[in-house]
């Protein structure tokens, strides 16, 4: 898909250690606003104590029920919590900024319509931009969403961590699980259709449901009901024909699920564990139609079960459901995370958890809340100081809080601190400078004359180096025949045009031809022509005789090497910028890399920047 | 901790409930049935037929080819090194002077990774074009005046030129070009200045190009008064697609067709001038009923001789190029400058991962190429022995004596039949190509 990659490895040096350095300092953020909220608050405590009494619930049986939150909501909170906790450490390894376009967003992308792709392509694009950002925010927004659901119990805290946990689970389903598949073709259960994110929302929507709601079994059957739903959708579809389940072997191929193990037993892992999933796989490929028909029963037979509500079938269904679906998380799934780039431990855990939590919320429904509401934090008592009753009320609603609320806060803070970067790096349209920076390495600072050069531009006009005086130059060197690098500097001065607006007319975008064979006007300009720089009216592609280009050629350390056999000139890939005084400031190497719309915005952004750095100076 | 007690005011409306419940769980699992009945749409895909190609049943010719010059030289166009989806794949010229030994004479300053595409304009002296690839969207062009070994360049053809062998013809410094984009250009002074000639769109509204259906433009040439001569596809059975501009009107130059073809969809996979003389060649049919005929003219069009039906048995489609097994689906065509004709049949050379020193071969094998010349006007074709592993195409030396060009990755074999009429090949040359891998990266 177009504009997804960066088109650097995974595990570029530069951006990995970029990606650490983020992390590092966002983490220290994070705890120093720890720190701070901590402190303020048992200050704040100390020096009321009148104020921080009130959060302690006054005894008594009833009161206790009132506060006691659903085991089945408890259940979803702390297990959603979990996993959202591990998968925001899944997503700080150090190949996630690089590697999760390509290596999880495209691919699950990959097999569904046109327009999915394009909506999918255009959160990759995003991240491949800023991919440190990207990365980073992922990382805390996940980590702070499990933190808010676990420490916050019950109130509005604990149900907006539920709209949270219901939100970024939407985000992440429909542009990095690609609407978890279920556009594409080939979708089953096993797998992880309709996408682990997906149930996330569940389980969220869920925990944002006001407390009340849990005080009845009647929620525990909806829930039920619907999974209940899904599970028989599910076993249709496995026990459809023509799509390659029934078959253990087919056209002498392995069937479906065969394959699909065979291939994640493949992956980078532990060997006994891969060794599992490939037995698995053969075990399948010998009984195909068993295993199908098992997966079959199994679906359909807990989905009818949970559809009923009743807690004599309930109950088995739930057993065998749990026992299932850990089966296919360790045989089929392969614990989800294993081998390439792994976000998350996929379905199977996710759905367990919902029943889980279904069943417990029909079956074990706390008592109404019968006992007086509890003692609000009351006003300032009259022996207080003054100081202290005149604090704002939200100070001393803070002083009351909890520890639990305390650090339900410092969760949210978490969350902020994370998308916060991100927020503001799409702001800009460009593409962070960190990616050239990951291909070429960093701008060298030079101070010395440019060397003169008199050569003829593009529409056959004298140009001389001291005639551009006054303006910044961007110097490159480019072969008009050139089939891939040289288009694609062209286009990053193209793009470092529009990125400098209203100061582009104090630039100067200057090439000169580095081809030994190529070099007449009529080249110059059928390259324009091609590259769209015709209309560009600061732009100058410079030629002139052979001596003359050779000589600018050693000037500025160029090389342009004829090879035989259809081989392109072998030149080099080189940037210089040179201020209005004729001296030349910084030199870039300016191999452009892969070709992305990343890339290429970046380098766009480098040259830029590095263009505005000398306006500034003057 | 301990179980919560359940209401007890729930009870009595357990059996209602168990009753509501099963209504739904029925209405539900048939709710659920016709959903995944949806997503099952939904999720597949129609795959599309096999080798489904636009025009199936036309044949385009291989870009590979052989040229003769009028003093006695011959060019050779073929595509060496390893996989076009990697750019390995390096388009090579050679050149024989009359008497000599090929060598390689590849234009430089130019990745070839596109193709090749040459044309005669004298004796010695050779115009090649690039094809684009990758990034590069124009065809620059190169002279020589000395059989190869000095170049300089000519003026780019703005666009990309088409890819077929025929897309660039020469005479008396104008140049005729075929573009990707289905345009015939023109230019009066060696591509100092180009102007548009007409497009397939523009041809094949008039009334000589909707008598035969033109669909596609497979090649150009001038006639010897110095007409331009465009030829190409017919969707209209029985009718061949060879076009000439005369006083500002296109009209059919074509030759009618043997009674035998008429029912079937023609195409123009060669079409050359020298001298006086212009020389066509057509594939007829599909697939193993395809057959190829010759065709000739010493009036720029207006009567035409035709030489007996080839059988060809082509596949469809076009070569695969950079293939190192040099598996060819499109015939390659070569011309002498007497109109003679070559033709390489394509067929699967399967042994051309080993060595190309190996033993001649007098026996056809299973899938091998064939090849068959004729003369000008000739009156049968001369089937060629099964042509060695790796033919690419087929040359003639100036003594009339046929050579098949072969390759395998970076080695050129030149094999000559070991007497004339002899049913053996025998190398008379190699060369070996130092393929500039990866520099097209």
């Amino acid at each position: 898909m177009p504009g997804m990659h960066t088109g650097l490895s995974n595990t570029n040096p530069t951006l990995v250690a970029a990606f650490k350095t983020a992390l590092v300092h966002q983490g220290l953020l994070i705890a120093v606003l720890l720190a701070i909220l901590a402190l303020a608050w048992v200050g704040m405590r100390e020096w009321m104590p009148s104020v921080s009494g009130a959060s302690a619930p006054a005894g008594g049986p009833g009161r206790a029920a009132w506060q006691q939150e659903a085991i089945a909501r408890r259940t979803l909170r702390i297990g959603f919590g979990i996993i959202w906790l591990f998968d925001g450490i899944l997503q700080a390894q150090p190949a996630m900024p690089a590697g999760l376009p390509g290596t999880v967003i495209e691919p699950s992308a990959a097999s569904s319509p046109s327009w999915v792709q394009h909506v999918v392509n255009w959160a990759g694009t995003s991240w491949s931009y800023h991919p440190v950002q990207a990365g980073a925010a992922a990382v805390w927004i996940q980590l702070g969403i499990g933190a808010w659901l676990i420490a916050a119990p019950r109130g509005w805290s604990s149900r907006l961590a539920g709209l949270a946990s219901a939100g970024w689970g939407l985000v992440v389903w429909v542009f990095g699980e690609a609407f978890g598949g279920i556009f594409a073709s080939g979708l089953t259960f096993l797998f992880g259709a309709p996408g682990a994110a997906l149930f996330y929302c569940a389980a969220g929507a869920l925990l944002a449901l006001p407390e009340a709601r849990w005080h009845s079994a009647r929620l525990g059957r909806q829930i039920l009901a619907g999974l209940g739903l899904f599970l028989v959708g599910m076993a249709v579809l496995q026990a459809w024909p023509g799509r390659g389940f029934w078959q253990g072997r087919l056209n002498g191929q392995p069937g479906s699920l065969a394959a699909m193990a065979s291939s994640m037993a493949g992956t980078p892992q532990p060997h006994p564990l891969s060794a599992l999933v490939s037995g698995f796989a053969s075990v399948d490929e010998a009984h195909g139609f068993l295993i199908n028909l098992i997966a079959v029963i199994v679906l359909a037979g807990t989905g009818a079960a949970f559809l009923t509500g009743r807690r004599l079938l309930v109950r088995p269904a739930l057993l065998v459901l749990v026992v299932f679906c850990l089966a296919d998380w360790v045989l089929i799934e392969d614990f989800g995370f294993f081998g390439g780039l792994g976000t998350d431990p996929n379905s199977m855990i996710p759905v367990a958890l919902l029943a889980v939590g279904g069943y417990l919320a029909l079956v074990r429904v706390p008592e109404p809340a019968t006992a007086a509401e509890p003692v609000p934090a009351g006003p300032v008592a009259a022996g207080e100081p003054a100081a202290v009753r005149r604090l704002p009320r939200l100070a001393q609603v803070f002083a009351s809080a909890s520890l639990r609320a305390v650090v339900a806060l410092w969760a949210v803070a978490m969350v902020i601190v994370g998308a916060a970067p991100m927020a503001a790096a799409q702001a800009s349209p460009n593409a962070n400078l960190i990616i050239a920076q990951a291909i070429d390495g960093s701008a060298a600072p030079l101070d010395f004359k440019a060397p003169a050069f008199a050569l003829t531009d593009q529409h056959g006009s004298h140009v001389s180096l001291a005639s551009l005086h006054g303006k910044v130059v961007l110097l490159t060197f480019l072969d008009p025949v050139c089939t891939s690098d040289c288009p694609l500097i062209a286009q990053e001065f193209r793009e470092a045009d529009q990125v400098l607006g209203s100061q582009a007319r104090k630039v100067d975008l200057v090439a000169i031809v580095a081809n030994p064979v190529y070099y007449s006007v009529a080249y110059t300009r059928a390259f324009d022509q091609q590259e769209g720089m015709a209309g560009l009216k600061n732009w100058l592609f410079l030629t002139g005789s052979l001596p003359q280009l050779q000589q600018a050629w050693r000037q500025y350390s160029v090389a342009a090497q004829v090879l035989s056999a259809g081989g392109m000139i072998a030149h080099s890939d080189v940037a210089y910028v040179i201020d209005g005084t004729g001296h030349t400031r910084t030199e870039l190497n300016f191999d452009p890399g892969p070709g992305t719309a990343s890339s290429k915005s970046s380098f766009a952004s480098e040259l830029a920047t590095q263009a505005e750095s000398l306006l500034r100076r003057g | 901790m301990s179980r919560a007690p359940v209401s007890t005011a729930s009870a009595s409306t357990a059996s209602t409930s168990t009753a509501r419940a099963a209504r739904v769980a029925s209405a539900s699992a048939a709710l659920a049935a016709l959903l995944a009945l949806t997503v099952t749409a939904c999720g597949s895909k129609a795959a599309p037929p096999a080798g489904a190609t636009a025009g199936a049943g036309i044949t385009s010719p291989a870009l590979a080819t052989a040229l003769a010059a009028p003093g006695g030289e011959g060019w050779a166009v073929v595509e060496m090194g390893g996989s076009a989806a990697q750019d390995d794949n390096f388009w090579e010229l050679f050149s024989r002077a009359a008497g000599g030994s090929w060598k390689l004479a590849t234009p430089p300053g130019v990745a070839s990774n596109g193709g090749l595409i040459a044309a005669v304009t004298g004796p010695g002296s050779l115009l090649t074009a690039f094809r684009p690839s990758q990034d590069l969207t124009f065809s620059p062009l190169a002279l020589t005046p000395d059989g190869g070994t000095h170049w300089s360049e000519g003026n780019p053809v703005p666009a990309g030129l088409a890819d077929v062998p025929g897309a660039l013809a020469e005479a008396h410094g104008r140049l005729l070009a075929l573009t990707e984009a289905g345009a015939v250009n023109t230019s009066a002074n060696q591509g100092a200045a180009w102007t548009r000639l007409t497009t397939l769109r523009a041809l094949s509204r008039t009334a000589a190009a909707r008598a035969c259906g033109l669909t596609s433009l497979t090649a150009a040439a001038w006639t010897p008064a110095g007409q331009p001569l465009v030829a190409g596809d017919c969707s209209r059975a029985g009718r061949t697609g060879i076009l000439t501009l005369s006083g500002g009107t296109w009209r059919s130059a074509a030759p009618a067709l043997p009674a035998a073809l008429r029912g079937d969809r023609v195409s123009v996979i060669g079409l050359s001038t020298g001298g006086q003389r212009t020389t066509a060649v057509l594939a007829a049919g599909s697939g193993a009923s395809t057959v190829v005929i010759a065709a000739w003219s010493a009036d720029g069009g207006t009567s035409w001789t035709q030489s007996p039906l080839l059988a060809a048995g082509l596949r469809t489609g076009r070569a695969i190029a950079g293939s190192d097994s040099a598996i060819t689906s499109a015939p390659s065509v070569s011309f002498g400058t007497d109109g003679s004709v070559s033709i390489v049949l394509p067929g699967s050379n399967a042994s051309a991962a080993t060595s190309t020193a190996a033993s001649t071969t007098g026996s056809s094998s299973a899938g091998r190429a064939s090849g068959a010349v004729i003369g000008w006007q000739g009156t049968s074709w001369q089937r060629l022995p099964a042509l060695p592993a790796g033919t690419a195409t087929l040359a003639t030396t100036p003594a009339g004596q046929p050579e098949a060009l072969a390759v395998h990755r970076g080695t050129l074999t030149v094999w000559t039949l070991s007497a004339a009429g002899a049913q053996s090949w025998i190398v008379a040359q190699a060369i070996g190509v130092q393929i500039p891998y990866g520099s097209s990266g």
